[in-house]
């Protein structure tokens, strides 16, 4: 079963009705798309599988606009997009992460300048309690404690009941239900790399396919943890506030937080383009960018299940493109 | 006549070659699964013996060749040159007059030079992107300086990495008992972009002079030999508190971490190599010996590790050398080097070996693709870096590339087996005993009704039952444990009682039995909030916490859950096959028995029960059969928690939903992808096997109840 095909399939089959009504202020900030011209070509974009799906809508949404645009989306990881700008096989770059300085210098070795980094969606991974849970927050510490065997954030002791956790002492001894994504999915390698400072899972984690199954799972069982991006938030479970260290000041997963980085379970997504300083950049990419920039990209991202980037932001990051 | 003859000929051979085909059919699969797995018995080897004469005489002492072995850089006392390692050119040289010291880190590209005057000049060691004319990729070092900094006096012994995500440079310089500890910390100007490092030094006196250095590469543990003692700190508490401490018995010739930074190996003359893992004792991490490995050197030469992977390499002084994989201790190749006393190293791939003598260059392919599978691996019991103890643990996929597989199987084949065992619990007496009551007591009117209820069973996409009982029955009967499990147990014993109700009530009408009926369901619910009460009283309220006190953990998803799922799923076919073996018992058989005076009952379950068991048994096995191989319900209701109990109130992980959840992301070829496969044959010759033991205590019982 290919990839695509396994995401409808569970998004189908869990009801996935991912609630864009959260995010209706952002996307409302945000004009809706008129082409300045229409444009036709080709537009190839290699890089992140994360964005792989977010690239498909929004391809499919600029189409719509510019019948004769073709766009290629390629998506193998973030690491394939550098070498596909630098050789001039893409012209976009997704990427989940910030390009490596040693990235960065192979590009500007080749052409003389820095690629350009566009931030187009915000990704925040939030840890799910049930909605009768009294726990607010946590610290990245304690959820390692939590979910890993092996502790690698350094929390001393192993957290498996709830009432392990100091802040919510009396109210159960029940242990703590683990619910998490399955080790195919990007989500599973971000929280493990950053939640468990690289350490593993608990055998106890329940993989689930899809990241609504792990809300939906959550909502079922009142004695239950669970981590799944922001965007899948349903009634009937509570965020958690995280913080970095503990002891420290726990932030709840607001845009504010997520884009400042002071709540440690987010990321920007980005495409990285090739915009050199002197010359303008192609039409097609700018009408592009334009598109992603607009009520219709963003409600996109929503669709996809990301965050919307503020409009602020937005206004900045399309003003990189000359 | 003849046309009849011809017709039959021409059916039998049709039909023969149907058989003919699914046989061939069933093997072509095994023959795939096992073309899919036979790789990984193929151990590694090396191949294709590559010589480059050198134009000039190399000093060098540490080499590193890039991926495309296009280049060596040499690196020696006398500074260091690139070579062409194709033509034997050398490309550059930079002659250093005052080297006093240097360290190549050969995973993370760093070089360290000590010079006379105590100044440490760092270079950073990229590979250059280029693509030739046909568009082919190749790569070009290049040598920067990133920077220096001058140490309080000059150190004979330098060591040293570049820290990840760009966070700077840790080294330690080291003169006799002094060791010098220097942070380079990257700080990036907010508005410049450009990049500074500011350093911290700290210094130490040790008690014996330091022989040798080793910082792991993510920069959190440093391992330090002086005199004979090794000890292993954390970098925040370098010198104060140790996490190994051990006690060479003879002379240490190397040490360094592994990919993946919780492993340490040294090599000390004599001995096999020893590795130390992290591991947590109590909420402590501590260095372990954990592992054990066969060879070794008498006189060790140097030591590589690979950059891809746990392989590390130890070449001897009498020319030998070892592959190493640390996870499973396997000795993955014993070989003569193709030159004697050079030291052994690894390229940035890990799929070449290279040695280089004063002027050339020997390169061999190292194929090593699986070495993460063996027997033990698989099957055994592994001490895991980081973990508190050796476990069977099946967590096939990391956040990063540096992570360490871990691919065993018991815990997907303990799954499986639980599955199909609290499948079969809930499934066999349901099924058998419906159908002995359908096939001996009913009426055709009746069965009529009930057969097509119970093959509809059948039709029910198991999407849907695995859909219901994990979002619906799960949180059901963990809200109401107790009750179900109460009323499960009782209700055999409460319909008795109806029974008993029945035959003493003197009427004969059928209200009788549509009265006592309703009073049945109806006191289901009186009966419920019994248990309820019950509960109430005896626990305070929760079975379930009063289970978790006891340390019983109750899972949502459980055993029990899907066991009521796949139960239900496999109902059916016993239920048709059972019912089938019944019908077929002559009806001679259980009149003759009750004209020798057996009641119903006895007849029933004294000659109809044994005669039909050969037939009851292949529905059993069926069952079975179906059960194993189940997927969606047990991929969807059970959490897929790859755990090693048969409590019925945890959950597992079965090879045939382990196989749903990770083959769609696992890259093609590599060790997780024929790890999948191989579990997928097992999953095959364990259904076979039953089969075919099923098919002779079939047989067996068949011979032994002819009449």
């Amino acid at each position: 079963m290919s990839k695509r095909v396994f995401f409808i399939f569970v998004t189908v089959l869990f009801g996935s009705v991912v609630t864009a009504q959260q995010y209706k202020d952002v996307i409302s900030s945000y004009p809706s798309y008129k082409p300045e011209s229409i444009v036709s070509g080709t537009l190839t974009a290699i890089g992140s599988d994360t964005l792989n799906n977010l690239m498909t809508f929004w391809a499919e949404g600029f189409q719509k606009f510019h019948p004769g645009v073709k766009i290629e989306i390629e998506g193998k990881g973030s690491s394939t997009a550098p070498p596909a700008l630098i050789e001039g096989t893409a012209q976009l770059g997704p990427m989940s992460r910030k390009m490596k300085r040693s990235e960065i210098d192979k590009f500007e070795k080749v052409f003389g300048y820095k690629p350009t980094a566009v931030k187009v969606a915000l990704d925040g991974l939030a840890i799910y309690v049930n909605m009768e849970n009294p726990l607010d927050s946590l610290s990245i510490p304690e959820v390692d404690a939590i979910f890993s065997k092996t502790r690698y954030c350094g929390y001393p002791n192993d957290i498996s009941s709830w009432s392990d956790i100091e802040s919510i002492k009396g109210w159960s001894s029940r242990r703590i239900s683990l619910y998490g994504r399955n080790s195919a999915s990007g989500t599973y390698a971000f929280f493990k790399k950053v939640a468990l400072c690289k350490g593993d899972f608990k055998d106890q984690v329940k993989e689930q396919p899809g990241s609504s199954s792990v809300v939906q799972s959550v909502v079922a069982d009142k004695f239950s943890i669970g981590y799944s991006g922001i965007g899948y938030k349903t009634s009937g479970v509570k965020v958690l506030a995280l913080a970095r260290e503990k002891g420290g000041k726990p932030y709840t997963v607001s845009y504010d937080n997520v884009v400042s980085g002071k709540y440690p379970l987010g990321r920007f997504l980005y495409i990285y383009i090739n915009d050199p300083p002197t010359k303008q950049v192609d039409k097609m990419i700018k009408e592009f960018f334009r598109f992603i920039f607009s009520k219709e990209g963003q409600s996109l991202v929503v669709q996809a299940g990301y965050l919307p980037i503020p409009f602020k932001v937005a206004v900045r990051e399309l003003g990189k493109i000359k | 006549m003849l046309s009849r003859r011809r017709e039959d000929k021409v059916f039998s051979v049709l039909i023969k070659s149907g058989g003919i085909a699914t046989i061939f059919v069933i093997l072509s699969i095994f023959f795939f699964l096992f073309w899919e797995v036979l790789p990984i018995f193929v151990p590694a080897r090396i191949e294709t013996l590559k010589i480059t004469t050198v134009k000039q005489t190399l000093k060098g002492e540490v080499f590193l060749l890039d991926e495309y072995m296009n280049y060596l850089i040499s690196v020696g006392n006398d500074g260091f040159k690139i070579v062409n390692a194709r033509e034997g050119d050398v490309v550059s040289t930079e002659i250093i007059n005052d080297l006093h010291a240097f360290y190549l880190d050969p995973l993370t590209y760093v070089l360290f030079l000590v010079r006379d005057d105590a100044t440490v000049d760092i270079f950073d060691i990229l590979w250059v992107e280029k693509f030739t004319k046909f568009g082919k990729r190749f790569v070009e070092p290049s040598i920067d300086k990133v920077t220096s900094f001058k140490l309080p006096s000059k150190v004979d012994l330098i060591r040293g990495v570049k820290l990840p995500e760009d966070e700077g440079y840790l080294f330690i310089g080291s003169s006799k008992e002094t060791l010098y500890f220097v942070n380079l910390e990257t700080e990036e100007d907010f508005l410049t972009e450009e990049i500074t490092y500011s350093p911290r030094l700290s210094s130490f006196k040790v008690e014996h002079n330091v022989v040798d250095v080793a910082i792991s590469r993510d920069g959190k543990f440093i391992c330090v030999i002086s005199g004979f003692y090794l000890s292993c700190f954390e970098r925040e508490n370098l010198l104060s508190e140790k996490l190994l401490s051990y006690t060479l018995s003879s002379r240490a010739v190397a040490f360094d971490f592994l990919v993946g930074d919780r492993a340490l190996v040294l090599l000390e003359d004599g001995k096999p190599p020893v590795v130390w893992i992290t591991a947590k004792i109590g909420s402590e991490v501590r260095f372990v010996n954990a592992k054990n490995f066969s060879r070794g050197c008498k006189e060790y030469i140097n030591l590589s590790v690979s950059p891809i992977n746990r392989t590390f390499l130890a070449q001897c002084g009498n020319g030998t050398f070892y592959a190493y994989y640390s996870t499973n201790e396997r000795l993955l190749l014993e070989s003569p080097a193709p030159v004697l006393s050079s030291p052994i190293f690894i390229t940035p791939r890990g799929d070449h070996l290279f040695w280089v003598t004063k002027d050339e260059i020997y390169t061999v392919r190292f194929v090593n693709d699986y070495p993460e599978i063996s027997l033990k691996s698989l099957f055994g019991k592994v001490w895991y870096e980081g973990m508190d103890s050796p476990s069977y643990v099946w967590q096939s996929t990391g956040g990063t590339d540096s992570f360490e597989p871990k691919l065993s199987l018991i815990p997907l084949l303990m799954g499986t087996l639980k599955g199909v065992v609290y499948s079969l619990i809930f499934a066999v007496p349901i099924s058998v005993l419906s159908a002995l009551l359908v096939s001996q007591f009913m009426n055709s009117k009746q069965i009529n009704l009930i057969k097509p209820a119970v093959e509809f069973m059948a039709s029910i996409p198991t999407v849907i039952l695995g859909f219901l009982a994990a979002l619906w029955l799960a949180p059901l009967i963990e809200r109401n444990l107790f009750s179900f499990l109460v009323i499960f147990v009782l209700l055999p014993f409460y319909i008795l009682v109806f029974y008993f109700v029945f035959t003493v009530l003197p009427s004969d009408s059928k209200w009788k039995t549509i009265g006592l009926a309703a009073v049945f369901i109806y006191s289901l619910g009186p009966l419920f909030h019994m248990t309820k009460r019950l509960e109430y009283l005896w626990f305070e309220g929760g079975f379930v916490e009063w289970l978790s006190e006891n340390g019983v953990y109750y899972d949502q998803r459980n055993a029990l859950i899907v066991g009521l799922a796949v139960g239900f799923t496999i109902v059916p076919i016993i239920f048709s096959i059972a019912e089938d073996a019944f019908s077929n018992v002559p009806k001679s058989i259980l009149v003759g028995a009750m004209a020798l005076g057996a009641s119903r009952i006895q007849a029933v379950f004294k000659v109809v029960l044994p005669a039909a068991l050969p037939g009851v048994f292949a529905g059993i096995i069926l069952g079975f059969g179906r059960a194993v191989g189940e997927t969606m319900i047990v991929l969807m209701a059970t959490g897929n928690t790859p755990i090693l109990d048969f409590s019925p109130f945890t959950g597992f992980r079965t090879i045939s939903a382990n196989i749903a959840v990770e083959l769609p992301e696992a890259p093609l070829g590599s060790s997780l992808y024929r790890v999948l496969f191989l579990s997928a044959l097992l999953l095959m010759v364990i259904a076979l096997v039953f089969n075919g033991v099923a098919n002779y205590i079939r047989m067996r019982l068949h011979r032994k109840l002819k009449f």
